[in-house]
């Protein structure tokens, strides 16, 4: 009853999130995580159209992670732009007026 | 909360006394009382701040360690505790394997409140309330009462909206529960019939420890028990849930504009804990079984 965006594209999203957290170095394709995912996609690899209840709770949690990682990863985003730069400097306030320091001369 | 020191000798007063070096902050401390404490087993509480710096990354790798029903995650060489002290035991791969993504993904500064997966295991391992699962289904009841759900605005285009897309799931939810809830008029919440409580109760209490902590979680997310069900049957994905819990913000930031750094913030900030609560729950509940077919 759900509607839940193709399973590629759901495994698609997750490789995509997956690879962001590796150090430079690595390769997702040896992290735990995929292999682990990769076993399960396989386990229920039945074509979209056969409805069978494991492969929809597989398809669904996949879906679910994805979510996960993209909100937390946009949220650290949008922390990170808008509320990290701290306060502004005396020069910066003072130019934001227009206004020259007094030992600037 | 505050920072408990041992006064385990008379050096240890003396300096206290004195106000002594950097690492001593407390003043004012007379000798006389001193003695007092020295016969007892003293500690002493002194107040820490309450922002301290976050932790750096201090480890590499990430990794899972285990077998049968428990797994183990490793910083390192160093196990993974809560903060109680014990070692984080989780039940189920996938659920551990989560938890490890969310310390490999922290690039600098370690957040423990951005780590929600994390945080519910913590929760549930150390148990820091000493509550039963009957005591957390309870919690979580209370919520029914003023279910995001049953309020509605007072016949305008946001009312059409609401029950264009509210009224399916409850619906659906009523069906599945044997129950005739309908949208309360006016502030004081819903006057939901014993029976009916019992049965959602019934229904919560037969998940385990874990995944109850994780209906708790997301229902306070998104103060509604109704969409938590809902979701956790898989009836509607994560962000249809987060969508139509704030769907009133939704509307008026449709019609007004919204603002970057504060509702979009906010709304990836819903969805990433009701997201997290619901990786939770399926974690917790799925079994796999493989039926091999005879050849």
């Amino acid at each position: 009853m759900a509607a839940v965006t193709p399973k590629i594209q759901t495994l698609r999203c997750l490789i995509r999130e997956m690879r962001r957290s590796l150090l430079p170095h690595e390769n997702v394709r040896h992290s735990p995580a995929f292999v682990y995912m990769m076993k399960e996609y396989r386990r229920n690899a039945v074509t979209d159209q056969q409805y069978c209840r494991q492969q929809e709770e597989m398809a669904y949690l996949a879906h679910t992670c994805a979510t996960y990682l993209e909100a937390s990863r946009r949220y650290q985003e949008l922390h990170q732009e808008y509320h990290c730069r701290g306060e502004r400097t005396v020069k910066e306030t003072a130019d934001i007026v227009g206004f020259k320091l007094p030992n600037e001369h | 909360m505050f920072n408990r020191r041992v006064l385990s000798s008379h050096r240890d007063v003396f300096d206290l006394e004195r106000g002594g070096d950097g690492s001593h902050t407390m003043r004012g401390l007379w000798w006389p009382v001193a003695h007092q404490l020295l016969k007892q087993a003293a500690t002493v509480t002194l107040p820490r701040r309450f922002l301290p710096e976050a932790r750096r990354r201090f480890y590499k790798n990430v990794t899972v360690a285990g077998n049968g029903g428990i797994y183990e995650v490793n910083l390192d060489l160093h196990k993974l505790k809560t903060p109680k002290g014990h070692t984080l035991q989780i039940p189920n791969y996938g659920l551990a394997l989560a938890v490890a993504q969310e310390w490999a993904v922290t690039k600098d500064k370690i957040v423990p409140s951005l780590m929600h997966l994390t945080g519910l295991s913590y929760t549930v391992i150390d148990n820091p309330n000493h509550e039963t699962k009957w005591d957390t289904v309870h919690k979580t009841l209370e919520y029914l009462d003023t279910d995001t759900l049953l309020f509605r605005e007072d016949g305008e285009e946001l009312n059409t909206l609401q029950a264009k897309e509210w009224d399916p799931i409850l619906e659906w939810f009523n069906k599945k529960f044997d129950a005739d809830i309908k949208p309360c008029p006016g502030l004081f919440g819903a006057d939901i019939p014993d029976p009916v409580r019992e049965t959602i109760r019934r229904y919560l209490l037969s998940y385990d420890m874990w995944a109850v902590n994780g209906f708790l979680y997301g229902v306070e997310a998104l103060k509604s028990v109704i969409l938590t069900i809902a979701a956790a049957e898989r009836k509607i994905t994560a962000e249809k849930a987060s969508f139509l819990s704030r769907l009133e913000l939704e509307y008026q930031t449709s019609r007004w504009g919204s603002v970057e750094w504060a509702h979009d913030l906010d709304k990836q900030e819903v969805l990433a804990r009701f997201s997290a609560a619901l990786l939770f729950i399926h974690f917790n509940t799925w079994q796999a079984t493989t039926k091999h077919k005879s050849k």
